[in-house]
């Protein structure tokens, strides 16, 4: 009876232990991984915001003239950080070396469509800046030692969003 | 009709007396579900969950992620330890809602780190997550909603990782784990831990196992060509035979009607998809329906089921309608097939009718017995074999009444007869008086 008590107990208090775990694993490599800025474009043009999400794809390359033949289902992204805040991102196929890769993430796993969550009242605006391309739009990509990723910041022309559409609000 | 009407018409037919009639309600008073109370309390927590997905999902971008986090947190933590420390003194009610309410919080928590986070609205591995957190919760549940909440996420997560593999086998494999559940649902030490959840399982199984069996044949109205999805076919039939022999095995105490429409089931729901056809089927996808659910109408009144018997029927004759609608040709045929038609019907109701009369005649025969040997004396090493017993002296009751017949034409047997019956009121009269007597006295 007694172990059975102890049993329910555990039962009871697994969702909170879990969902603090997930909350620190997911804290852990957003601060300790590699941070990229990376463009991105509408994954589809007709319905740029799903919902309160903005759909888009990562505008990444998918050709590398060291390698004429890539299968990019069988690539890999290989970020590597250069000096003075640079970056350069290669496709590289499975069997090529990574030695000179910072960080690394399958083509399988960035390809398609992601999500970003928009609040309300911004969504219609940044449509619009979407929309009419009046604005380049990237985000920071955070990729782990495990070859995962999470995403950061979006930015337009280089300016997190809030600040920019914020400001564009206050000058109407 | 309600229990009070029901009663109330008893004692006007003075079937019984003003005080059975007062310890009936009180009975029913102290016993019944405060069902009300459940469905409150049930609205109530979908309304807090609801609450709490609404939340999130609303514009609240001013409130800082920290904040949202902590304040999550803390709602988490409150819920989940004041069930873990004060279960026992819950009532039952209460303790389900909160089980309902942290399987909402854990879905809402893990949707709020995806937004704050922008973790790209995974879908497939959020549910599964929330899955592995209140499985077990779950299954410490005693009621209906803790099953259905079960139900939902181990499906969700089975058909979402289905989709995203892309694997065939995991959709081969359902047949199998519907029969699985059947199996479990009969096999009694499993069933009397948690009935409510598994009542909740085996409900969804068995429908899916009818409509599968009943929708399957209507293939034969199109034209088919398996090609390579044969072999699925095959596997998935394969797959089913170790759940099809464990639930064999289960049934083969019940009436031989039940073990052919698991039979029929299965016939009806593989055999359509293994016969490649031209779509020139028609009588055999209206045969196949007509014979298996004219099979589940037996096995249903063999298990003395009148729903399913009704359900059962009603579709046998809601299916010869539509036959005749099928078939229509010209104004004659018309009418002769809805003079058929017609007779048909009268006869499949009549049929219904005699069934469910002799069904619920059965009922009450049985249990009438019960009473009858519960109010027979037993010495208390004798165990009470009483439900075992039913059937065989359903079956022996018209040897006893011929014997009584026979020893009522002797004068010594009727004198011996006699002294049985009065013995027997004594022991009645025993038994009465000894039920009678107050709690607390061990004399």
């Amino acid at each position: 009876m007694k172990a059975q008590f102890s049993l329910f107990k555990l039962f009871a208090l697994l969702p909170f232990i879990g969902i603090a775990l997930f909350l620190a694993h997911t804290q852990y490599h957003v601060s300790t991984g590699s941070v990229y800025r990376v463009k991105i474009k509408g994954y589809d043009p007709r319905d740029l915001l799903h919902g309160r999400y903005l759909r888009y794809s990562f505008d990444l390359p998918t050709r590398n003239p060291a390698h004429k033949h890539i299968f990019l289902s069988k690539a890999n992204y290989c970020f590597i950080q250069l000096p003075n805040n640079l970056q350069r991102i290669d496709i590289m196929p499975y069997e090529s070396s990574l030695d000179g890769c910072s960080s690394v993430v399958k083509h399988s796993k960035l390809k398609g469509s992601h999500k970003y969550f928009i609040p309300e009242k911004y969504a219609k605006d940044l449509e619009n800046k979407l929309r009419d391309n009046q604005v380049s739009t990237s985000v920071d990509l955070i990729i782990t030692k495990y070859q995962n990723f999470t995403v950061g910041q979006l930015y337009l022309n280089d300016q997190p969003w809030e600040d920019l559409l914020i400001k564009s609000k206050s000058t109407k | 009709m309600n229990l009070n009407k029901k009663l109330n018409r008893w004692l006007e037919a003075e079937l019984i007396d003003t005080a059975t009639l007062t310890r009936i309600k009180d009975f029913e008073k102290a016993n019944s579900k405060p069902l009300m109370l459940y469905a409150i309390s049930g609205i109530g927590a979908l309304s807090l969950c609801l609450g709490l997905i609404s939340i999130i999902a609303a514009n609240w971008h001013e409130i800082s992620p920290n904040v949202k986090l902590g304040l999550d947190l803390l709602v988490g933590l409150s819920l989940c330890t004041y069930l873990a420390f004060n279960h026992k003194s819950l009532p039952k009610w209460a303790k389900e809602t909160f089980i309902a309410l942290i399987s909402g919080w854990t879905l809402a928590s893990i949707g709020l780190i995806g937004q704050i986070y922008q973790l790209g609205g995974d879908g497939k591995s959020a549910i599964t997550l929330w899955t592995i957190l209140t499985l077990p919760l779950l299954l410490q549940g005693r009621s209906t909603l803790s099953g259905v909440l079960l139900l939902g996420s181990i499906s969700a997560s089975y058909s979402l990782w289905m989709a995203h593999l892309s694997e065939v086998h995991m959709l081969t494999a359902i047949p199998a784990l519907t029969l699985g559940v059947l199996a479990l649902r009969l096999y009694q030490p499993i069933y009397q831990k948690r009935p409510e959840i598994l009542s909740v399982f085996s409900f969804i199984a068995l429908m899916s196992m009818l409509s599968a069996s009943t929708f399957s044949p209507f293939i034969f109205y199109k034209r088919y060509v398996p090609g390579e999805d044969l072999k699925y076919v095959y596997e998935a039939l394969m797959l089913c035979l170790p759940s099809v022999y464990v639930l064999w095995r289960l049934i083969r105490h019940k009436a031989i009607s039940v073990q052919v429409a698991l039979f029929a089931s299965i016939v009806c729901s593989f055999i359509p998809l293994l016969i490649p056809h031209q779509g020139d089927l028609d009588l055999l996808a209206i045969l196949f329906f007509l014979g298996y659910w004219s099979i589940i109408t037996k096995a249903a009144l063999d298990l003395n089921q009148v729903l399913v018997f009704r359900l059962a029927t009603f579709l046998v004759a809601l299916r010869l309608v539509i036959v005749y609608f099928e078939l229509v040709g010209t104004l004659l045929d018309t009418g002769l097939l809805f003079l058929s038609g017609g007779a048909i019907i009268l006869f499949s109701a009549r049929f219904w009718y005699r069934k469910q009369q002799e069904i619920l005649e059965r009922k009450q025969g049985i249990l009438s017995d019960q009473e009858l040997i519960s109010t027979t004396p037993q010495s208390p090493s004798q165990p009470d074999h009483s439900l075992e017993s039913s059937p065989s002296k359903l079956d022996s009751q018209p040897d006893d009444q011929e014997q009584a017949d026979t020893s009522q034409d002797t004068s010594q047997n009727s004198h011996k007869s006699e002294q049985d019956i009065t013995q027997s009121n004594q022991d009645k009269t025993h038994i009465k008086s000894t039920n009678q007597k107050p709690e607390g006295s061990d004399s």
